[in-house]
């Protein structure tokens, strides 16, 4: 997983708590407590699962929830480090489809290319007229955190539509298959 | 301290990215750009550098394997080039080789033949050497060219072939000169080289120099090379098109719009020779003023163990240059003349015929030239000059000419109302679709695709003939009808002062008039358009009865209001305006006055006379121009639309037939008995029946016309035939019908009138046909008489009615 995630996310974890239930959360997630994540680096993906999972316990809080609470966060974030990203589409159908672009983007840096491809391989989207089809496949099984994302750039564009997952992993689909369907989406 | 540390390491991160970043001149793009910093900024920008240089390795990928997918298709290209040229040759030797034995004896070939033999002979020659230098140029283009050096005189060389070149020179006019270089010694060269060399830059000259013009061939020597250059005082090349006159296929006018004939190849192929001496080629040009074209190719002496040996004999090689020299000969014997000097006078249908290439010309000629008069020009300009000064009937031109190709030509003719109606038909090298596609969207009314054989050609000719002339028809009915119409606006004026009943007739004419003058336009779009020249000639023929019973009423219209009484009222209302201030003394007293009321009582009388007659009349213009639409309705939809059924009053339509033939017999004396009968209700095609029925009097009452017999007479008859059907009789008293002409006369194109079409009858009976019923004729022979049965189902059989769903 690109080091942006878990940069985020540690970001986030010290800003709604503080630096003790950091250290707590990366003790148990076996991550050095002076390690620094690279935006632009490839790290484990187990690691990362472990991160996550220990933010649950600690927290106590459900997927649900900590998907929520990271994707208002993330958006946050990227508004402010990514800024022409969001003024380049006029609204959140032109942003979600070129979302599998800007996560090719972080692939492009990365030298080995399992890992590239990796990255590359787990966003696919079909266009349609107001709609898209999202197929993602990822061990990571992040589609909840998909949907939230999705749903903070509608909000953040102030579109209407409606997001639901036809098709996931977790229930033993091969790949997560997301909808997003607008209306009324000025031309 | 800790800021000007942390300055120093971002500007050595930076450095070292930059460092990274000179790897991009390789032009490969198989890097990426690494940096390890805690600098988010700097980590943002190392991720969407790498992105840069993916996207830039990725196109380049893309373009490597679309370049060698077209190097391998270029490949494929010139392989298969030479190949055919290769095939070409055989064949083309075989046809040259004969046809060379049969000409040389020229007093052997019957004169019939001989134009056509040299023609071949002429064109097969040029074939051969576009082959040839196909030939040269796969093989170039392949890199399998291989110099072949002999020791040559150039001086002698390149004068001989300016030599070769003088006639054509003096035939157009130019004057052509050579100036050698003194005491050029022997050097070595690919002899053919210098000939294909020579002969493309010679024949450009020639062909892009206007008469009057100058073309030198001149050698120079400094001190590694010898120049050959080629000036001339043509028309120049744009300079922004110079840079691109050495590439493939690249011709300075575009492929339809160019002015002259050739491959586009011969400058490439001059350039591919010249680099292959490892020479250069300077060109120089300016538009409107001329070229000059300078070959510099090193100069190469002769060993000294060729010195002593003797020129090779090129005679041979030299002779087969000539021929192909002489390609662009093409003398023609054809008779194309000067337009200010052309003067026609046969008696025979004019074609104007435009192509560029006189063999083609003189071709056409030869083919139709007992049929037609023929205008020949060699290009778009001239078609138009000439097509303006002697009307042709149809214009036959290529599409690409000089100076204005077939395409603009036929906008410009198309554009101009006084000349858009005359046909033109396209000569196109293209086949199929495209050639229908680019024909008729530039507004050509026919094409024909090269090669075409000489019977296609004449039918085209043909066919648009007989559409040019239905249409001249057309505007003759048109004048006729305009005519008539200008008496009755004329008259308008005296007519409203009359009263205001009239003035309303005369609102209700106008708009008669302005319907009229629309459906002449549309009568003749519907006759253009028809398309099929018996539809058109079947359009003409029903709406001429039409028109000429609209003529005759509007005639009479005219005629009544001039000689009406009711301009009396302006004299009247004079002598009351004088009267105006002893109005009552002048009524009562003065014996003029005393006379007035009477006067205005027997003119109102003498006016409800007059707007009755004109009623009548203008109903009668109506139910014209009705049938007239209703006619080409039918006509523009014949081939498509069925008949539409509706119930039929026969008596009626009958009467309306008679109505639409008034022209004919009104000042005839001709006797119309009707015997009709009570029959049942009849639903039919009205309109087909009211057509069929004007065509069987006009019919009648010619026939009659023609024998001219004392009493005239023609007798309708309605009656029931059985319980389904019922018939119409004409019988008329003319003359009659030979017995072997009796089962003819329902064929397409017989007549036994002397400017009948024939088609009347036929057309007649196959509409009886198609509305279930029957048309027959009886006659007891010449001079005697004949009687047309219809006979007619009262209801439309099944399938008719089906139709109409
Ligand atoms: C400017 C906006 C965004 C940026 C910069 C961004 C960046 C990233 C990066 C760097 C990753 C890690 C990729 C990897 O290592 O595989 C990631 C993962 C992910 N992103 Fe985004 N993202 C953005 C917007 C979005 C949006 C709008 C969505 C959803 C609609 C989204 C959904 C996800 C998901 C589900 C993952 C986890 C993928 C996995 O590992 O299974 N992202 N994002």
């Amino acid at each position: 997983m690109v080091g942006l995630i878990q940069k985020i996310l540690i970001d986030m974890i010290k800003d709604i708590t503080n630096e003790e239930t950091l250290n707590e959360i990366k003790k148990l997630a076996n991550i050095p407590l002076d390690r620094k994540f690279q935006i632009n680096i490839v790290y484990s993906d187990e690691e990362w699962q472990k991160l996550f999972k220990a933010m649950l316990s600690v927290l106590k809080i459900t997927d649900e929830q900590a998907d929520e609470t990271y994707a208002k966060y993330f958006l946050k974030d990227s508004l402010e480090r990514f800024p022409t990203w969001f003024q380049m589409s006029k609204n959140s159908y032109e942003f979600l489809l070129i979302q599998p672009t800007i996560h090719n983007c972080f692939a492009t840096g990365v030298a080995d290319q399992k890992h590239r491809d990796a990255i590359n391989d787990k966003f696919k989207v079909e266009q349609f007229p107001e709609k898209i089809i999202t197929h993602y496949k990822s061990s990571n099984n992040h589609c909840g955190l998909y949907m939230k994302l999705a749903q903070e750039v509608i909000n953040h564009y102030k579109d209407n539509a409606i997001i639901e997952e036809k098709k996931c992993m977790k229930s033993g689909g091969d790949e997560c298959e997301i909808h997003v369907q607008w209306s009324g989406l000025a031309a | 301290m800790n800021q000007l540390n942390e300055y120093n390491n971002f500007r050595q991160e930076i450095e070292r990215i930059a460092d990274q970043l000179c790897l991009a001149v390789k032009g490969t793009f198989d890097f990426s750009v690494e940096a390890t910093t805690s600098d988010q900024i700097i980590q943002k920008l190392c991720m969407l550098m790498n992105f840069t240089i993916d996207a830039a390795r990725r196109s380049l990928s893309e373009m490597n394997i679309q370049n060698s997918k077209l190097t391998e298709l270029d490949k494929l290209k010139s392989d298969f080039m030479a190949n055919v040229s290769h095939e070409l040759r055989t064949p083309l030797t075989l046809i040259l080789g004969p046809l060379e034995g049969l000409i040389s004896d020229k007093d052997s070939i019957p004169l019939a033949h001989q134009d056509n033999l040299f023609r071949i002979h002429r064109n097969a020659y040029r074939l051969y050497g576009l082959v040839n230098d196909l030939l040269d140029f796969a093989k170039l283009e392949a890199g399998k060219y291989i110099l072949s050096e002999e020791v040559i005189d150039l001086n002698r060389h390149i004068k001989d072939i300016v030599d070769d070149a003088q006639g054509l020179a003096g035939e157009r006019k130019l004057s052509l000169t050579f100036t050698p270089f003194p005491d050029l010694p022997l050097m070595m060269l690919d002899r053919k080289i210098i000939d294909k060399i020579t002969f493309n830059l010679l024949s450009n000259a020639l062909k892009f120099t206007p008469a009057g013009g100058h073309i030198n061939v001149q050698l120079l020597r400094d001190c590694d090379c010898v120049d050959i250059i080629v000036t001339d005082t043509g028309i120049g090349i744009p300079t922004e098109q110079i840079s691109k006159l050495f590439e493939r296929f690249y011709q300075v006018n575009s492929s339809s719009t160019r002015t002259h004939e050739g491959t586009g190849i011969g400058l490439a192929m001059i350039n591919q020779f010249t680099k292959l001496m490892d020479g250069k080629i300077v060109v120089a040009s300016e538009e409107g003023k001329g070229s000059k074209f300078k070959i510099c190719i090193p100069f190469k002496a002769v060993p000294e163990n060729k010195k002593n040996q003797p020129e090779e004999k090129y005679k041979e090689k030299i002779s087969s240059f000539k021929v192909s020299l002489s390609k662009m000969e093409m003398k023609s014997e054809s008779k194309y003349t000067d337009i200010e000097k052309l003067n026609i006078k046969g008696d025979l249908p004019l074609i104007l015929l435009a192509d560029d290439n006189p063999d083609v010309r003189s071709y056409i000629v030869s083919l139709i030239q007992d049929s037609y008069e023929i205008i020949e020009v060699e290009n778009g300009k001239l078609a138009l000059e000439a097509i303006y000064k002697f009307s042709p009937q149809v214009i036959l031109s290529d599409v690409m000419m000089p100076e204005m190709n077939g395409f603009e030509l036929t906008a410009k003719i198309k554009s101009d109302p006084k000349v858009k109606n005359i046909p033109i038909i396209l000569i196109t090298a293209k086949a199929g679709k495209e050639a229908v596609v680019d024909s008729f969207q530039v507004g050509a009314d026919d094409y024909l695709s090269k090669p075409f054989s000489a019977e296609e050609l004449k039918a085209r000719i043909g066919a648009a003939l007989r559409n040019r002339q239905d249409y001249l028809k057309i505007e003759e009915l048109n004048i006729q009808l305009n005519k008539t119409i200008n008496e009755l606006s004329n008259s308008k004026s005296y007519l409203e002062s009359s009263n205001k009943e009239l003035e309303e007739e005369i609102e209700l004419r106008k708009i008669l008039e302005e319907k009229n003058s629309k459906l002449n336009s549309e009568l003749v779009i519907a006759a253009r358009h028809a398309g099929m020249a018996d539809i058109a000639a079947s359009v003409l023929h029903n709406i001429g009865n039409a028109l000429n019973s609209v003529t005759t009423s509007t005639t009479f219209i005219g005629q009544r209001i001039l000689t009406s009484k009711t301009s009396n009222l302006i004299e009247i209302s004079k002598l009351l305006d004088q009267h105006e201030s002893d109005m009552a003394a002048f009524i009562t007293n003065d014996p003029q006055g005393q006379r007035i009321p009477k006067y205005i009582t027997k003119l109102a009388e003498i006016s409800k006379i007059d707007k009755e007659y004109l009623t009548a009349e203008i109903n009668n213009v109506q139910k014209g121009i009705t049938h007239i639409k209703e006619i080409i309705n039918k006509q523009n939809s014949l081939s498509k639309v069925l008949g539409v059924n509706n119930a039929i009053i026969v008596p009626n339509l009958i009467e309306d037939a008679l109505i639409l033939n008034k022209t004919i017999y009104s000042n005839i004396n001709i006797s119309i008995k009707r015997d009709f009968n009570p029959i049942k209700e009849v639903v039919n095609d009205r309109v087909k029946l009211l057509q069929i029925l004007v065509n069987l009097i006009k019919n009648g009452i010619e026939s009659i016309l023609e024998k001219n017999p004392e009493h005239k007479e023609i007798i309708l008859s309605i009656r029931e035939k059985n319980n389904t059907h019922f018939d119409i009789q004409l019988s008329d008293n003319g003359v009659g019908i030979e017995k072997e002409n009796l089962e003819k006369i329902f064929s397409f194109r017989f007549t036994t009138k002397k400017e009948g079409h024939g088609f009347g009858l036929h057309s007649s009976a196959i509409s009886i046909q198609d509305m279930g019923g029957n048309l027959s004729v009886t006659s007891d022979g010449l001079g005697k008489g004949a009687t047309f049965s219809i006979t007619l189902p009262y209801q439309p059989s099944k399938k008719e009615d089906r139709k109409n769903e």
